[in-house]
């Protein structure tokens, strides 16, 4: 789960309301590393373009049949600039797949 | 408020800056990475780079410059997004740096660029968080820390 392994999906769901699949990320990492943490999260997430792509959704959780996709990304630490970039070029990436990206900061407290 | 002076790092091209209490410095002492400081629990990411003067003739950097620099900056990361510009001095000292800020509000972040500069050296420093999360307080000690910034 997380970074380390970018060909796992680290949790799919139905969002309420919406209805639309749920592609979580859950990204622990702080930014200590910000080159190391921008290559795992675009590794993590073409990771998640291949999935819905290549139809793996699909195999793996079929109540995402005819559902928009949206990917998630949750932080622990708030991105830096240089990750938002990053970001932006992936949603114009995500759009050509009909992906909805969201990104959440979870600081653990509100 | 205690306060933290960080001196001479790379990042902030030989200045000094105060940095508030609860503002944690993230950066890998082994990396090159920009110096960066979140704040314990907060949702934004405080970054700063630097282009430091070495040799050859010596820049004369004035607020004119900073400010196309800021709108440079805004172009090439994110073109196409409107940003509110000001620009103002540090404080009264003759010596004292400029700064050129650029208040950048993307369809899911804020974004705040700085060029501050001595007139010689200059530092970028940046400001993100995520739109729906942004917290004005925390966006102004991240400003106090930013123009808290003085070369000796």
């Amino acid at each position: 789960m997380g970074l380390e392994n970018p060909n796992v999906v680290d949790a799919v769901g139905i969002e309420m309301g919406s209805g639309k699949v749920v592609l979580t990320i859950a990204d622990s990492w702080d930014w200590a590393n910000e080159g190391a943490h921008l290559l795992a999260l675009q590794a993590k997430l073409n990771g998640y373009f291949d999935f819905v792509e290549d139809g793996q959704i699909l195999s793996s959780y079929p109540a995402a049949a005819g559902r928009s996709v949206v990917i998630d990304l949750v932080s622990r630490f708030p991105p830096p600039v240089a990750a938002i970039e990053l970001l932006r070029r992936a949603r114009e990436v995500a759009a050509s797949l009909t992906i909805e990206i969201r990104q959440i900061t979870y600081t653990g407290r509100a | 408020m205690t306060t933290t002076r960080i001196d001479h790092h790379d990042s902030i091209a030989g200045a000094s800056i105060l940095v508030g209490a609860g503002w944690f410095d993230t950066t890998d002492e082994d990396d090159e990475a920009p110096l960066t400081f979140t704040k314990d629990y907060g949702v934004g990411a405080l970054q700063f780079s630097s282009a430091t003067y070495k040799s050859g003739r010596k820049p004369d950097i004035r607020v004119g410059d900073l400010t196309d620099l800021v709108k440079d900056f805004v172009d090439a990361k994110f073109p196409g997004t409107p940003a509110q510009f000001q620009t103002g001095e540090l404080d009264e000292a003759a010596s004292s740096p400029a700064f050129a800020r650029a208040d950048v509000t993307l369809p899911e972040w804020r974004l705040v660029a700085w060029y501050v500069s001595n007139g010689r050296d200059v530092v970028l420093c940046t400001y993100t968080c995520g739109r729906s999360e942004f917290r004005p307080a925390e966006l102004e000690e991240a400003a106090a820390i930013v123009t808290s910034m003085r070369w000796t």
